[in-house]
């Protein structure tokens, strides 16, 4: 008798427990399942800007609402670090070794977003989706992967213009599908690596000509096109083709017919504490109070209470000084200290909404830059001794500087300086300098050649070591 | 000589047992007890006495060289922090390594997925240790397979106390002292010191980098531009201040606990109500534990018995974030980064005895202003954690016809744990959000249920039978709760005082269904064989590998009771053993198989991403396990046991890091094989046997290691931070793998690295990036044990227990802060050592190269340099008591004791440094290891 009760006990027990092993989790989902409609893609395209707003993986950094924005700048010549925390040394002050944390996060953020953009892109095609809004989000996908592209390849790879023959330089490991967790690249020319980059910012555009409005936090048609017009400035007349031609050409474009315009003088100062109103934001990254870099975000880094990672540099306060008098953007950088330490002129162009100074939204592009690349690439590619230069000059300068006085003609040394000025904290000065052959004097480490191996970031080593070598180290590494 | 009761029949011959049968204990076993003589496996257990003579916090501390083959390090000296325990070596390069505990006969939670992100928390410390009747270690696979898939890294089995027959004893244990830092260790530069040496770096700076030529001349500059000023507080030498005394302090412990024990032939009762407070050597860091059991066992009938065993306990721990094992770097406002910012020439007090503010040349205020719990106004950023937990075990056993025996547990085991993490807006860390405040609650239940049927019986008197076939289930769920505020309006830490910043759920869930069984034989208690069999599934593995088989078979061959050994007292008692079988290790991620998308937002809208790559194929980690040993018993006085163990895991759960190019860090796959072995001796010794005074020894001695035997594709790894270790084929685990330090050039005073490690014919070379990486060490020491001495003369006694261990390396992480070669100045205040032991001038033969402000050279950087030896001998715990005679009529017993903990560091290699680290070797930037005197009193009414 017992027995058959405790038998059917066991059984029943038994029986009521099969299910123990079927678990799902409460706060992720199977892939399979996790693009099947328009509004899936739409967030899953969201989850792609995402990245570049924090992650996890690197502890934010390495991303566009933190240290990659500043990456130029800190390499140049119009920024120093008074912190004592040495964050972001491995940069400033040309540090940065196979080992380091600065070329290992800004790979592998670049690669997640990359990974991001890719699976779903797979999955989109997957699912079947198609028309017109589908087509918009794709665009911007597209964008995107040639935006990250772009950036790896300056962080990683010699600059284009810099170089004698695009196929014999390595470019980057492309990423343009989603890869097996076991996959190993290898590292694809410049040549290749640059025809990928415009492959895909040419998709972009066809996909983004539906819709030319503007879009917050979103990469639209005119952010693509501003971005095309950049890239085609950076690569110069490396492969044969004068670039400077197709880059002047996407600038005026946007200058032209984009509902962008420059900031006037007026707004200047207050611009920086707002997002997407302001009327040149072209393209920039919303950065929320949820969703920030915290301590490695572009606010704390430059800001005295921060890291102060970034503060002006002394040559650059001379610069502005020796601005005329008008210029608003002298205003724009401020002394700061945090109870007597960090003291040192900052910029004050990200002052972060509501006083937070987490909460910055990176300007990817905006119109000034616009107006920049075309006077730069009319200055070599219009053969009328920078007239044609000079008109873009003067309506940017107009817009800074109350009295100012046109100019007939501008060279590029004088480009070159009204991109510091302007552009300064946005991630610029220190490629400019250097795609155009020039050299940038860091206040730590002096003069660097363009022609130095630093001005390229190693690849990491835990990269190189899971590529078994297959993966080349940069030169001087 | 016992004796015996023998019942009266024609030509009995009486043979009067020997006192060996007295040292046959009977052990908690896999689903069961055993005999010690039976016992075919590896096992080993301690007793309640040798539980509370360490610390009385947390049991998992307890272990300390007490067992062969069984090590404990903690990360951290913080109270309620966790004590890792592992045995027989290491049992996997990235899956857990640490012990199943099951705790009277069901699994207990003891993984750290309640944890707060910034803190280590025992989920063990809330069983208090004064409620532990024993503690049983499994180490071979025929001891721990019926543990199955979760085995691999051996089992603890805890009993608590039941109780006993007869009058009712109330019995009060109380205990008081103090906590110290165990070594004297992270001794800053005084002020002159200090001064000096930024003088000196500066001195360097201006001829490494500004082209002053001699060192006269850089002196004269730094007086002139009043360089000091930027680096000194007080450049005139008059301050000397030991921040160190300002953080770290004597801390006072206490523990009380009150016990009834008791019952009748059918009802039994312990009942335990338990008081713990320990306070951290940290400012504002402590422990409190409020614990009550009671275990009632109850004979229904003849043939059923029912037992019900209840804890319900609270804990609270306080404190603040720890660096979390290689996560987290050097916190800046964690007790040792405010140590270490901290400028020996600032006072602690202003002239009107206010708190000096102006203490460091960074964000670090006065540790008085910073460092505290909840309750003290002046802390500005803190964790609290308080724990809840209930243990039930309830047990149904059922006895027919003598032979056959039906058990049926159930258990369930809930925890609450709620987090509570600070940041005051005026604190380092809250200013840039406005003050913050985290809440983060878990709650956990798992429910167990086992039933069992055992057949029991004898055959021709001779051959001895039981088998046991059974069945369990387990469920397991897990609800997270995150909220988090910030903007603060006020100084009050309540997240209703700030904006609310982010509120999220979730829940995690595990399953696992098992069938179990096994069969022990013995002839004549001569001859045993023994075999086991379990078969688990698991929800963390994908359908197609989710069942797996795990069993074992042993034997045993009792060459006392031959006719050749019997009555020769040599060998009173003597056994051989062996055992084979299989133990599994499971995935910890719950859902680690999977292909998942999950959920952010941007800027106002919902984001999903790509969060997971899939991995279908994974399986449980496997070890096959090899145990051969022999247990002698001489003279009845002493025993001597020794084993081998041979465990070699295969499909190791590896976390391969990926391509980057992937968007995925690493992976977790089954690959590559890791081989332990070792050698373990016990010995049990009573020296001295009389009335008034008796002498035992116990002495174990660990010879082990942990090789690496295969990697996926035969290729090295690198990893960890700075990627200083590396798994090679051949290798021990943990071993570090770093540039090689030659040291200072007498001549230049800047730091030299060996080319290449491997060949020192190539010569140095002054530039890190060109010195090339080698083997320059390891964490795990080759031997390790430890040596207890017990005394007891008339009413006195006096144990102590000497731990050792040798052959293993760390990396000294904090050292490498404090050495840092001026690269580090106004950042980071040197430690006391370098003083007078750095390069000045030429031909000074020093440990530390010259110091430079902006050091080019970084000779600070990862490399041997950081290297030291664990090898130390230590005094582990120390007991003297004195039993107060009194008479019977009043109390059963009154006892006074002095007992300390971690007392003396006998003899360390490496001088300054606490030689206890993780397993990994990596010296962390948390609270050193304590030292605890308590005096207590024993009373038993």
């Amino acid at each position: 008798m017992k027995f058959k009760y405790i038998a059917i006990l066991t059984l029943v027990a038994g029986m009521a427990s099969c299910d123990v092993l079927e678990k799902e989790p409460a706060d992720s989902w199977e892939s399979s399942s996790a693009i099947t409609s328009y509004d899936d893609l739409v967030y899953a395209v969201n989850g792609v800007y995402d990245s570049q707003t924090w992650t996890s993986a690197t502890s934010s950094r390495g991303i566009y609402s933190g240290d990659f924005t500043l990456y130029a700048d800190m390499k140049g010549e119009d920024y120093q670090c008074i912190g004592k925390n040495g964050q972001a040394t491995d940069v400033s002050w040309y540090l940065a070794v196979p080992t380091s944390l600065s070329p290992e996060t800004f790979y592998f953020a670049f690669y997640q977003s990359l990974a991001r953009v890719n699976k779903v892109l797979e999955q989109a095609e997957e699912a079947g989706l198609s028309g017109e809004e589908v087509d918009q989000q794709l665009g911007e996908l597209y964008a995107l992967r040639a935006l990250f592209h772009f950036d790896l390849a300056l962080l990683y790879a010699k600059l284009p213009s810099t170089v004698s023959d695009l196929n014999n330089e390595l470019g980057i490991t492309l990423a343009t599908q989603t890869f097996p967790a076991d996959y190993i690249g290898e590292r694809a020319s410049l040549a290749k690596t640059y025809e990928t980059i415009f492959s895909d910012i040419d998709t972009a555009l066809q996909k983004l000509a539906n819709d030319k409005s503007k879009k917050n936090g979103h990469i639209n048609y005119w952010g693509a096109l501003a971005l095309r017009a950049r890239m085609h400035l950076y690569m110069d007349k490396a492969d044969g083709t004068d670039h400077n031609v197709l880059a002047l050409q996407d600038a005026k474009e946007v200058i032209e017919n984009s509902p962008y315009s420059l900031y006037t003088i007026n707004d200047y100062l207050s611009v920086w504490a707002q997002q997407f109103s302001p009327s040149e934001n072209i393209f920039e990254i919303a950065v929320t109070s949820q969703y920030n870099a915290q301590r490695n975000s572009l606010g704390y880094y430059t800001h005295a209470e921060g890291y102060a990672e970034a503060a002006i540099s002394d040559s650059f306060k001379q610069l502005l000084d020796a601005q005329p008098a008008g210029d608003i953007r002298k205003q724009l950088i401020a002394e700061e200290t945090d109870n007597g330490n960090n003291t040192g002129y900052y910029t004050q162009k990200y002052p972060g909404y509501n006083g937070e100074i987490y909460v910055n939204n990176p300007k990817v592009i905006r119109l000034s830059e616009v107006y920049l690349i075309a006077a730069e690439a009319a200055l070599k590619s219009i053969n009328d001794n920078g007239a044609s230069a000079a008109e873009y000059i003067n309506t940017l300068r107009k817009n800074r500087i109350t009295g100012y006085e046109e100019v007939s003609t501008v060279t590029l040394d004088d480009i070159l300086t009204e991109r510091r000025l302007e552009l300064n904290g946005e991630g610029h000065m220190a490629w400019d300098m250097w795609r155009n052959k020039k050299s940038v004097n860091n206040p730590k480490v002096g003069k660097v050649e363009y022609t130095d191996y630093r001005t390229v970031l190693p690849i990491p080593q835990a990269e190189i070591n899971t590529s078994h070598g297959v993966i080349k180290q940069n030169i001087g590494y | 000589m016992q004796s015996q009761e023998v019942k009266i029949a024609p030509m009995v011959k009486v043979v009067l047992k020997s006192d060996s049968e007295q040292l046959d204990e009977v052990m908690v076993v896999a689903y069961g007890t055993a005999k010690k003589s039976s016992f075919t496996g590896s096992a080993t257990s301690i007793k309640a006495d040798q539980i509370t003579s360490g610390s009385k916090e947390s049991l998992d501390k307890a272990f300390s060289g007490k067992m062969a083959g069984v090590r404990v390090a903690s990360a951290t000296g913080d109270p309620g922090s966790v004590g890792k325990v592992n045995i027989r070596g290491v049992g996997s390069i990235n899956g857990s390594t640490s012990p199943l505990y099951v705790i009277d006969g069901v699994v207990m939670k003891s993984d750290e997925d309640m944890n707060y992100y910034g803190k280590s928390q025992s989920i063990l410390s809330t069983l208090n240790p004064e409620d532990i009747e024993s503690m049983t270690v499994l180490k071979d696979a025929a001891a721990a397979s019926l543990y199955g898939s979760r085995a691999a890294n051996g089992v603890v089995i805890i009993t608590t106390k039941s109780g006993k027959e007869g009058k009712t004893r109330v019995s009060y244990n109380g205990e008081v002292g103090w906590n110290k830092m165990a070594v004297d260790q992270y001794n800053m530069m005084s002020g002159t010191d200090y001064i000096d040496y930024a003088r000196e770096s500066i001195a360097n700076y201006y001829m490494e980098y500004e082209g002053v030529a001699s060192k006269e001349e850089a002196y004269t500059l730094i007086d002139q531009n009043n360089d000091l000023s930027a680096f000194v507080k007080d450049p005139s030498g008059k301050t000397n201040t030991n921040w160190k005394d300002e953080i770290y302090r004597t801390a006072i412990t206490q523990n009380h606990q009150v016990s009834l024990n008791g019952g009748n032939q059918n009802t039994r009762f312990y009942a335990g109500f338990g008081y713990n407070k320990s306070d951290g050597i940290v400012l504002g860091s402590d422990f409190q534990r409020i614990s009550g059991r009671v275990n009632v066992d109850q004979k229904i009938t003849d043939w059923a018995d029912f037992s019900i065993k209840q804890m319900v306990a609270s804990t609270t721990q306080n404190g603040f974030r720890d660096q979390n094992d290689q996560a987290q770097g050097l916190g800046t406002s964690s007790p040792l980064g405010i140590l270490f910012a901290l400028d020996p020439t600032a006072p602690v007090y202003n002239a009107d005895g206010s708190y000096n503010e102006d203490v460091s040349f960074g964000q670090i205020t006065n540790p008085h202003l910073m460092l505290g719990s909840k309750d003290n106004a002046n802390s500005l950023e803190w964790i609290q954690s308080k724990m809840f937990r209930s243990l039930t075990n309830a047990e149904l056993g059922l006895h027919f016809l003598n032979k056959l025996f039906f058990k049926s547990v159930f258990g369930y085991d809930y925890i609450d744990n709620k987090h509570f993490e600070y940041w005051d807006k005026n604190s380092v860390n809250g200013a840039a959000v406005g003050g913050m405040g985290s809440r983060y609650t878990f709650q956990n239940s798992t429910l167990t249920s086992s039933n069992t049927l055992t057949y029991t019986d004898t055959f021709n008197e001779k051959h001895n039978l039981s088998a046991m076939i059974g069945f369990e289930v387990e469920n397991q769920e897990l609800l997270q709760i995150v909220t988090v505020a910030k903007n603060y309006s006020n100084h009050l830490p309540e997240l209703v005082n700030g904006q609310p910043d982010a509120a999220s759920s979730s829940t995690y869930g595990a399953g696992m269904l098992s069938y179990i069984g096994n069969v022990n034989y013995n002839y004549d208690d001569k001859y045993y064989l023994s075999g086991s069999f379990r078969r688990d599934g698991s929800s963390r593995l994908s359908k197609e590998n989710r069942w797996a088989n795990f069993w074992s078979v042993s034997g045993a061959w009792r060459l006392s009771k031959e006719g050749f050994l019997e009555d020769m007292p040599l060998f009173t008692d003597f056994k051989i053993k062996a055992s084979f079988g299989t133990n599994g290790n499971l995935p910890t991620d719950y859902y680690g198989y999977k292909d998942l998308y999950a959920g952010s937002g941007y800027g106002s809208n919902p984001a999903i991403y790509w969060y997971q790559l899939p991995n279908d194929k994974l399986t449980w980690e496997r070890s096959k396990n090899l145990n051969v040993g022999i247990e002698w018993n001489m003279f009845d006085r002493v025993t001597l046991g020794v084993e081998y163990y041979l465990k070699k895991t295969t499909d190791l759960l590896f976390q391969v890091p990926n391509s980057y190019v992937t968007g995925f860090a690493s992976r977790w796959e089954n690959l590559g094989e890791l081989k332990n072995d070792g050698v373990e001796i016990e010995i049990n010794s009573q020296n001295i046997r009389t009335k008034d005074f008796t002498w035992t020894t116990n002495f174990n001695l660990t010879y082990q290691q942990a090789i690496v035997e295969k990697l996926p594709n035969g290729t090295d790894i690198q990893y960890g931070d700075g990627q200083m270790y590396i798994h090679r084929e051949g290798e021990s685990m943990y071993t570090f793998y770093l540039p090689e330090w030659k040291g200072v050039n007498p001549e230049t005073g800047l730091g030299e690295f060996w080319i290449d490690p491997n060949d020192h014919s190539k010569g140095t070379t002054t530039d890190y990036s060109k010195a090339q990486w080698g083997i320059v060490g390891k964490a795990l020491p080759d031997v390790m044990g430890g040596l207890t001495n017990s005394f007891t003369y008339k009413d006195f006694d006096l144990s102590f227990l000497i731990t050792y261990q040798f052959g293993g390396d760390m990396f000294d992480y904090p050292g490498y802060f404090l050495h840092s070669d001026g690269y580090r100045l106004g950042s980071t205040t040197p430690s006391a050592d370098v003083a007078g032991n750095y390069w000045k001038k030429p031909g000074d033969v020093v440990e530390n190269p010259k110091p430079i402000y902006g050091n080019p050279y970084r000779a600070d950087r990862f490399s041997s340099r950081h290297i030291k030896s664990t090898d130390n001998i230590r005094l582990r715990e120390l007991t003297v008591g004195y039993n107060i005679p009194i008479s019977k009529k009043y109390m059963q017993r009154l006892r006074i004791y002095f007992r300390a903990n971690n007392p003396w560091l006998i003899w360390a290699k490496t001088k300054d440094v606490d030689p206890d680290v993780a397993i990994n070797g990596y010296r962390q930037v948390d609270t050193p290891q304590l030292k605890s005197c308590v005096f207590g009193i024993n009373i038993e009414l």
